[in-house]
């Protein structure tokens, strides 16, 4: 009878276990794999935020899209800035907002990441309030075969350590503003690159998980670079190269 | 004596190469309209005119200004402001640019008009006479000249809704030039439009 009731009890601890997967048997779950984003100093960031957003996916839901992990081979520069803004701008709207402290916008030759001429921009954060520096152009592209938008930024060598970058996409018939998830830390005379993954599922975007049809109807891009309070920077930074990737 | 013919053929050969270098940049460039004889075929369509988004009112060749030669085409306008409003002129004509890797026009808006208005082309192409818009537009700057450009070539951003192959540009049946307030401005006032022309 003793013997009875210790089987028993084995049984329906085993089954109870197997339910709730506490057998320590078969393979474990990984939580699903985030986008790569290039900047090292933003990865932990992201990876947080996606680790989130991942656990807040129901766990019956079918599987989401998940951006290819496969290295980038090929690269289209749109934006070279040589000899010629091409349609960038610190937009009108922009003029308005007093936390937006981009100034003007003009060619030049100082510095390129790539080729001679850059896009250098003069602002003025005051610091002591979030502000930004925004240059944007209106263009509709339809940017579905590539996986990755891509833009370098430089600040000279005496700017203060503090300011980030990051890219903004409009995006769709509605014209939604999407941010990335996070800024990219600029160092003092040396070119960042911003990089974010525009396949279905990326997570590279606030509050947006794009789908097939996110990077069909690009309509602007801006780059915001920003002083979250600090640092204090009145002077300029150059944007280069804005490409896409595949 | 050799030295001095020696340096006469090189500076033979810099000069020529000069001219050649020259011309090939001149030869670049076909100019396809410059109103210089009159209209040459553009009009404002029939459809603009029932469209209460659309506001050009009257169109004409003058001699107030220029970007080449001595005459332009001007189109008066009433952008009210507060809306999207637009002021075309259109030109239907067949063209093969299989040729040409660019298009071009230019756009003047006298020092008076305010600032925020923009350009773009309009092409209709192909059999199925689809409407391609330029997939961005230029900021036109009273007092100048905007040279307003797209390109033509395989692969090409600068058209919307379209994959652009050798095909886009084979057969192109018209052009169009819109003038564009979005919201703001509002103007009353002529737009000049000059020397529409197609890049090598």
């Amino acid at each position: 009878m003793r013997y009875f009731r210790v089987t028993t009890a084995a049984l329906v601890l085993f089954f109870v276990s197997s339910i709730f997967g506490l057998s320590g048997c078969g393979e474990k779950q990984e939580p699903a794999k985030t986008s790569v984003v290039k900047q090292e100093a933003k990865a932990a960031d992201t990876m947080t935020m996606a680790a989130q957003k991942v656990a807040e996916i129901p766990q019956t839901t079918a599987p989401a899209a998940e951006p290819s992990q496969a290295p980038i081979t090929e690269e289209r520069t749109f934006y070279d800035f040589e000899g010629d803004l091409l349609g960038w701008e610190v937009p009108s709207w922009a003029a308005g907002k007093t936390d937006h402290v981009a100034k003007e916008v003009v060619v030049s030759e100082e510095i390129a990441s790539k080729g001679k001429s850059s896009m250098k921009v003069t602002a003025d954060f005051p610091g002591g309030s979030w502000t930004a520096g925004l240059v944007e152009i209106q263009q509709f592209l339809d940017l579905s075969k590539y996986r990755v938008i891509r833009a370098d930024v430089y600040l000279p060598a005496d700017a203060p350590i503090g300011l980030k970058a990051k890219l903004i996409l409009t995006v769709g018939e509605n014209w939604k503003f999407v941010e990335m998830n996070g800024g990219v830390p600029l160092m003092p005379g040396e070119w960042a690159t911003i990089s974010a993954s525009i396949e279905p599922g990326s997570y590279d975007w606030k509050r947006v998980i794009p789908d097939e049809e996110f990077a069909k109807d690009i309509r602007k891009i801006a780059i915001r670079v920003e002083s979250n309070n600090k640092p204090k920077y009145d002077g300029v930074f150059y944007v280069d190269n804005v490409r896409v990737g595949r | 004596m050799k030295k001095v013919l020696m340096a006469l053929i090189v500076l033979g050969l810099i000069f020529v190469g000069a001219v050649s270098h020259a011309e090939g940049v001149q030869g670049q460039e076909t100019v396809l309209f410059d109103f210089e004889t009159g209209l040459q075929g553009w009009e404002i369509p029939d459809w603009a005119y029932e469209k209460p988004d659309h506001v050009q009112t009257d169109m004409q060749i003058t001699d107030k200004v220029a970007s080449q030669g001595t005459k332009s085409l001007e189109i008066m306008a009433e952008f009210p402001g507060g809306r999207w409003t637009g002021a075309i002129v259109e030109i239907m004509q067949y063209f093969d640019w299989t040729d040409f890797s660019g298009i071009a026009c230019d756009i003047y808006l006298p020092p008076d008009a305010p600032l925020g208005l923009t350009g773009k082309m309009i092409l209709t192409v192909g059999d199925s006479w689809k409407w391609v818009e330029m997939s961005r537009s230029f900021a036109l700057k009273p007092g100048e000249w905007t040279t307003v450009q797209a390109d033509l070539r395989t692969g090409s951003i600068d058209w919307r809704r379209v994959t652009v192959d050798d095909a886009f540009r084979q057969d192109v049946r018209k052009v169009d030039i819109r003038i564009e307030s979005n919201n703001k401005p509002a103007y009353t006032g002529p737009i000049y439009i000059d020397n529409v022309r197609v890049i090598k």
